[in-house]
C-alpha cells in the first residue's frame, strides 16, 4: 500500500500517512503506565474531600509512617505563578496541602506501596481532621466584601481585576440598539484519552533525578521542577514517553507530579502515579467556566457599534505554575469583537478565586467562550432586528481590504477572506433549503429545525511580541531544531517541540524532505527527552507547524548548503552549479551520495573543502518574522433537530469552511479539525462539571460526565480556503484549536434557530435537554403574558 | 479506583453459591458492570465476591408455546445478538440492545440488573411490563414471585440474604401485540432519565414508565383508556392524570417525561 494517499510530487500539501500510526495501531506505543521499571512502587494520594477548610490534624496509620508523605515531609520551593503583573495576586501552591485545603480533591498526603491498590488501602487509614468551612462556588458572589476569604491576606477572592478600553464607550449609550445578555460556559475537564502520570527516579550511574511525564513541555517542566527541587538542571531528566493526548491539560506543572519527583529524592526505587478517571475529572486542569454580563449596542441596520460590560472567570483555588489563569480573562475579553469590524470595546474582567480546581488551559482556551458571546449577540441582535443573522453577520465581518487589521482588543488579524469563507459556509449548508423545509412544516411538529452559523479567528504562532504583551513569565518566543546527517546519509531532526497526537512526525518530516529533496521517511523527527532535544516550549496554542516548521525548515537549509558546499568540492565545482536530488548532490558531469558526503564529514574529513569544518549537525532557533501571531479561521454551520418537548437535540449536519494558510498535510489538518469539533460538541451540549453549595463536584466519574461517544457525532464535512501566510515558512498557520472554538456558538445559534418564533435564550453550556425545555417554558410563559397583556 | 483487598471464589455449581459463607461478608457478581465500578470507587464493600454466572442453573434457556424460560446469567448481548427465545414481539431484544454500550452488554446479566434494582434500569421496567416472575433460589430452598413485587424501590429488592435470582418466566405476549417504547437518555448510552414501555393486546394494555416514581410506575389510568378507547384515546389527559401524583405539571421535568410516555404509546398505536 502507497504510503501516500493520492500521487504528489510536492511533499508540501501531500496527505502522507502518518508515520507514528503504525506504532499506534499496533500496540507499540509507549505510554507512561506501560514503563516497567524494577522495584518500582505506586503513589496514591489522600485528596480533600471539603472543599475549603483548616487541616488540623493529620494521624499516619501506624507502622507506615515511612511509606506516607504531608506538607513539611520534604524539601519543596513554592513555584510562583502567573503573569508578571504586580496587580496579580499570588498564592502558594504547595503540592502537599497547608494549613487549609481549598478544592476538594486537593492533596492532602500520598502513600506508596507496591501497587495502586495497596497504596489506596494505606490512604484509607491515613486519619485527616479539616474544620470545614464555609465554601466559596459563585463566581460572582465570591467577591462580594463579605464572601469568606480563600486566602486570609488577599483583600478579596480576586487573583486579578483589569480592564480593556477602546474606542469611546460612552457614544454607546445613545446607540439606538442596546441589549443586555448573560451567557455562561460552564465548568469542564479536558478528558484526553490517556489521563496524567509521572515516573521518577534517582538514577545512580547518571547521578541524575529522571522523570518520565506525560507532558505538552518536558524542557519547562523540568525548568519548574529544578526550582521547586532546589535541584541543579544538569540534576534533572524529563523524558516524555508518547503521550496520549494532552489539550492543555498536561501543559502545567501540576502538584502531583512535583510530589512524586520530591519523594523520588528521598526513596530508593522508582516512583510512579497514574491518574485515574476520578482524579481526572475533579483535580486535573478544569476549563471554561466564564460569566459574560453584556451590554451589545447597534445601529438600526445591525451595525454593531460597540460591546461593554464584565466578564468573570471561575479560575478555581489556585494559580498554574507558570502561567496562571489571567489568560483566560484577557483573551476572553480581547476575543469579544470576534471577526467583526468592531470599533468600541469596553470590558471590566474579573479572574476570581474559588473553591474549586484550579483552571488551565484547555483547547481554545477563553476562545470558545468569547466566541460563544460575540457569535449569540450577532443572533440576538439579528432577531431583536427581524433580520436574518447572516445578513448582520455579512453587515459587520471584517472585509478582505481591511487586512491587516488591528481589533479592538489588541490583535492584528493578518489576512484572510472572512467573507468569502461565511458565504461558502452559508451556501454548503444548505441553508435556502433548510429555509424552505422549516416552512414547510406545522408549529404542531415537536420536532424544529434550526441552522445556526458562528465564525472563529484562531490566533496561532504567536511569539515574543504577544507573550510579552501578555505579560508572560516564560516567553515561547522561538522554537529550536537540530538536524543530524547520519555517516550513510539519513537524517534525523531532534525538537523541542512535543507531539501529543498532531502528526509532527510526519508533517515536519515532509519539511524536512521538502528541503532535502528526501523521501520523509528516511528523516527520523524526534523530541522529548530533555538530555537529547535542544531547548524549547513544546507543543500549545496551536504552536507547532509555525515555529517548529520553521526551524526545521531552517535547519533543514542550513543542512542542504552544507551538503552542496561539501559535494561540489568533491564534484570539483563550484557551489552553485550543484542541485540536490533524491539523497543525491548533482552537478552535469556526475553526482555525489549524501553518504559520501557524510562520510567525508565526519570519517574522512581530508576530503572536505578548507573552509569547511566537519560534522554535519545544526541546531538553530526560528521565530517567525511577525511575532504578534498569524490567524487562522473558519465558519461553523449547523443544522440541528430539537424537540420541543424533550430537548432533545440531533445534528443534521455539520459544515466547517476554514484557512489555516498553506497545509502540510490536510489529512493531519483535517482530523485537527474533527477532533477539535467534537470537544466542541462535547463543550456544546454535554460536557460539565457541577458544584453543590458546599463545593462538591457533581460529576466526578463518567457516569455523570457526559462525554460525547461516536454515536452523538454527526459526519463533519469540512472544506478549505487557502490564504498563505505572509510570515511563516510556506504560508502556514496553526489549526489545532480553531476546532474547538465555533462549535457551542454555532450550535447554540442553530437550536436558537429553531425555535426562534418563540425566542427562546440560548445561553449557557451545555445545553442539556433540561435546560433547553427549561428556556421553552420560560419563552412559552412570556409569550402567553405578551400575549394577554 | 482500585478495590479493597478480597477474596474470589468462582462457583461452578448452585450449590456452591448456597452453601454459605457465614464466616465472611460475600457478594455475588455475576457481569459486575455495577458491581466493579463500585467496588473500585470504594462505596461498595466485601471480603468476598462470588462469581455465578458460570452456574447452568443461571444460564437456562427453554420455551415453550405460552412462555419463555431463561436464566438470571443471561447477558444483554445475548438478548441483542437474538441468542435468546422472543416473547412474542422483539421487545426483550430492542430493551436489550439499548443498554448502556456493547462493551458493558457482552457481560451484564439480566439478573444482575433486577437484583441491583437501580430507578433507571432498563430490565425491571421490561420484566414487569411483560408480567415476568422471577425464581429466586436461598439456603432455605426456592421461591417465585412476579418482578413487580420483586422490586420495592430504589436499590430495593425483596431479596433476602443469601438468595439469588436464578430465572425469569416471561409469558408469550399474545399474537399482533402492539408494542412501543421510549427512552429519554442525557446522551446514548447512558442512565435513562426516563424509559417507558407500552404493551398493547386483546385483554393486555399496559404503559409503564421509569423515573417517575422509584420502581417502575404503572401508568393506571393511561393503561384503562387504552383498554377502554384504544385509538380514540385522550392521551395528553390521560398521561398527565398519571403523572401529577408525581410530579409538578408546570415543571420541565413533567414536560419531558409526559412526552417520553405520550411517544411510547404513540409507536404501540402507530403498528
Amino acid at each position: 500500500m502507497s504510503a501516500y494517499s493520492r500521487s504528489e510530487t510536492s511533499l508540501i500539501g501531500a496527505s502522507l500517512l502518518r508515520k507514528e500510526d503504525a506504532r499506534h495501531l499496533n500496540g507499540y506505543a509507549q505510554f507512561i503506565a506501560d514503563i516497567k521499571l524494577p522495584r518500582m512502587r505506586d503513589v496514591a494520594f489522600l485528596r480533600s474531600d471539603v472543599a475549603h477548610g483548616y487541616i488540623k490534624s493529620i494521624q499516619k496509620p501506624k507502622g507506615y509512617e515511612q511509606q506516607i508523605y504531608i506538607h513539611g515531609d520534604l524539601p519543596i520551593e513554592n513555584l510562583e505563578a502567573g503573569p508578571e503583573l504586580a496587580a496579580f495576586r499570588t498564592s502558594p501552591y504547595p503540592p502537599f496541602a497547608h494549613e487549609k485545603v481549598r478544592y476538594v480533591g486537593q492533596i492532602i498526603a500520598s502513600a506508596l506501596a507496591p501497587n495502586r491498590a495497596q497504596a489506596e488501602d494505606l490512604v484509607e487509614e491515613i486519619e485527616v481532621k479539616i474544620e470545614e468551612l464555609p465554601a466559596v462556588v459563585d463566581v460572582k458572589k465570591a467577591i462580594d466584601a463579605d464572601a469568606p476569604r480563600l486566602f486570609v491576606h488577599w483583600p478579596d477572592n480576586l487573583f486579578i481585576k483589569a480592564r480593556v478600553d477602546e474606542g469611546d464607550h460612552h457614544q454607546l449609550r445613545s446607540a439606538p440598539i442596546r441589549l443586555h445578555r448573560q451567557f455562561k460556559m460552564n465548568r469542564q475537564a479536558t478528558v484526553s484519552l490517556e489521563g496524567r502520570g509521572v515516573l521518577a527516579y534517582w538514577d545512580k550511574r547518571a547521578d541524575q533525578l529522571i522523570v518520565h511525564l506525560s507532558t505538552q513541555g518536558p524542557h519547562i517542566m523540568r525548568i519548574g521542577l529544578a526550582q521547586a527541587l532546589n535541584v541543579p538542571q544538569s540534576k534533572i531528566r524529563v523524558i516524555a514517553p508518547d503521550i496520549g493526548g494532552g489539550f492543555g491539560g498536561k501543559n502545567r506543572l501540576m502538584p502531583e507530579e512535583i510530589a512524586v519527583a520530591a519523594m523520588a529524592l528521598r526513596v530508593d526505587f522508582p516512583l510512579r502515579w497514574i491518574e485515574d478517571r476520578r482524579e481526572h475529572l475533579m483535580a486535573s486542569v478544569h476549563a471554561r467556566d466564564h460569566y459574560y454580563d453584556l451590554i451589545v449596542s447597534a445601529d438600526h441596520n445591525g451595525r454593531i457599534l460597540g460591546i461593554e460590560g464584565d466578564v468573570f472567570i471561575d479560575a478555581g483555588a489556585y494559580a498554574l505554575w507558570p502561567t496562571g489563569s489571567f489568560m483566560e480573562a484577557s483573551m476572553a475579553a480581547r476575543n469579544l469583537p470576534g471577526p467583526y469590524d468592531i470599533k468600541n470595546l469596553a470590558i471590566t474582567n474579573y479572574t476570581v478565586a474559588t473553591n474549586k480546581a484550579p483552571m488551565g488551559p484547555y483547547r481554545g482556551v477563553a476562545r470558545p467562550g468569547a466566541c460563544f458571546a460575540i457569535e449569540r449577540l450577532i443572533d440576538e441582535v439579528a432577531h431583536h432586528l427581524s433580520k436574518e443573522p447572516i445578513d448582520i453577520r455579512r453587515l459587520n465581518m471584517i472585509k478582505s481590504s481591511q487586512f491587516p487589521y488591528q481589533t479592538v482588543g489588541g490583535y492584528r488579524l493578518d489576512n484572510g477572506d472572512y467573507q468569502t469563507c461565511l458565504e461558502r459556509a452559508i451556501d454548503l449548508i444548505g441553508f435556502n433549503t433548510i429555509r424552505d423545509y422549516q416552512k414547510s412544516k406545522a408549529s404542531s411538529e415537536h420536532v424544529r429545525r434550526g441552522v445556526g452559523f458562528a465564525f472563529y479567528s484562531e490566533q496561532s504562532g504567536h511569539g515574543t511580541a504577544e507573550w510579552t504583551k501578555r505579560k508572560s513569565r516564560i516567553v515561547p518566543g522561538y522554537e529550536s531544531a537540530r538536524i543530524k546527517l547520519n555517516s550513510d546519509g539519513s537524517v534525523i531532526i531532534h525538537i523541542g517541540a512535543q507531539n501529543h497526537g498532531q502528526g509532527h512526525e510526519t508533517t515536519l518530516a515532509q519539511i524536512a524532505a521538502f528541503e532535502l529533496g528526501l523521501d520523509p521517511h528516511a528523516i527520523n523527527i524526534d523530541y522529548g527527552d530533555t538530555a537529547i532535544a535542544p531547548f524549547g516550549f513544546g507543543s500549545f496554542a496551536s504552536r507547532t507547524i509555525v515555529f517548529s516548521g520553521g526551524a526545521v525548515a531552517k535547519a533543514s537549509r542550513a543542512m542542504a548548503d552544507k551538503i552542496k558546499k561539501i559535494g561540489a568540492h568533491l564534484l570539483q565545482t563550484h557551489d552553485q552549479s550543484v542541485f540536490i536530488k533524491n539523497g543525491f548532490v548533482c552537478a552535469e558531469h556526475g553526482e555525489v551520495s549524501f553518504s559520501e558526503i557524510a562520510r567525508a564529514a565526519t570519517i574522512r574529513q581530508e576530503l572536505l573543502p578548507p573552509d569547511v569544518n566537519p560534522l554535519l549537525e545544526f541546531t538553530l532557533t526560528y521565530e517567525p518574522s511577525e511575532s504578534s501571531g498569524v490567524f487562522s479561521y473558519g465558519t461553523h454551520a449547523v443544522v440541528v433537530d430539537a424537540d420541543q418537548r424533550t430537548g432533545n437535540v440531533k445534528i443534521i449536519d455539520y459544515v466547517v469552511v476554514e484557512d489555516c494558510g498553506v497545509m502540510i498535510n490536510p489529512m493531519i489538518v483535517d482530523g485537527q479539525i474533527s477532533g477539535g469539533v467534537v470537544q466542541g460538541i462535547g463543550t456544546a451540549l454535554f460536557e460539565e462539571i457541577p458544584y453543590s453549595d458546599n463545593g462538591q463536584p457533581l460529576a466526578t466519574t463518567f457516569a455523570d460526565y457526559m462525554v460525547p461517544t461516536a454515536s452523538d457525532i454527526p459526519t463533519i464535512r469540512i472544506y478549505h480556503m487557502l490564504t498563505p501566510a505572509t510570515t511563516t515558512e510556506y504560508g502556514v498557520k496553526g489549526v489545532g484549536e480553531g476546532g474547538a472554538i465555533a462549535p457551542p456558538a454555532a450550535i447554540a445559534n442553530a437550536i436558537a434557530d429553531a425555535f426562534r418564533e418563540i425566542n427562546i435564550g440560548v445561553n449557557e453550556t451545555p445545553l442539556t435537554s433540561q435546560r433547553i425545555v427549561k428556556a421553552i417554558m420560560v419563552a412559552e410563559a412570556s409569550q402567553q403574558e405578551a400575549r394577554r397583556s | 479506583m482500585k478495590s479493597a483487598p478480597l477474596t474470589y471464589q468462582r462457583a461452578s455449581a448452585l450449590p456452591d453459591i448456597l452453601s454459605g459463607n457465614s464466616e465472611m461478608n460475600s457478594m455475588f457478581i455475576a457481569g459486575g458492570q455495577s458491581l466493579l465500578p463500585m467496588l473500585a470507587l470504594r462505596v461498595a464493600r466485601t471480603d468476598k465476591l462470588i462469581h455465578i454466572k458460570d452456574v447452568p442453573e443461571l444460564n437456562v434457556i427453554e420455551e415453550t408455546a405460552r412462555e419463555v424460560r431463561i436464566g438470571a446469567g443471561l447477558t444483554h448481548a445475548a438478548f441483542e445478538d437474538g441468542r435468546v427465545p422472543d416473547e412474542g414481539a422483539g421487545l426483550m431484544r430492542d430493551v436489550a440492545a439499548d443498554i448502556a454500550y456493547r462493551a458493558i452488554r457482552n457481560l451484564g446479566t439480566i439478573g444482575g440488573s433486577v437484583a441491583l434494582a437501580d430507578p433507571a434500569a432498563d430490565w425491571p421496567l421490561c420484566l414487569i411490563a411483560l408480567s415476568a416472575r422471577a425464581f429466586i433460589q436461598g439456603q432455605n430452598g426456592s421461591r417465585d414471585l412476579w418482578v413487580d413485587d420483586l422490586i420495592k424501590g430504589a436499590y430495593e429488592t425483596s431479596l433476602r440474604d443469601g438468595e439469588l435470582i436464578t430465572s425469569f418466566m416471561i409469558p408469550k405476549l399474545p399474537a399482533h401485540a402492539r408494542v412501543g417504547r421510549c427512552k429519554l437518555t442525557k446522551k446514548k448510552g447512558a442512565f435513562s432519565m426516563s424509559h417507558a414501555i407500552a404493551i398493547l393486546a386483546p385483554g393486555y394494555n399496559k404503559a409503564y414508565i421509569s423515573g417517575v416514581d422509584t420502581r417502575p410506575l404503572l401508568l393506571r389510568s393511561t393503561s384503562e383508556a387504552l383498554a377502554r378507547d384504544g385509538a380514540q384515546i385522550n392521551l395528553a389527559d390521560v398521561i398527565a392524570a398519571d403523572l401529577s401524583p408525581y410530579l409538578d405539571a408546570q415543571s420541565y421535568e413533567f414536560r419531558m417525561i409526559h412526552a417520553v410516555a405520550s411517544d411510547a404509546i404513540m409507536q404501540a398505536l402507530s403498528k
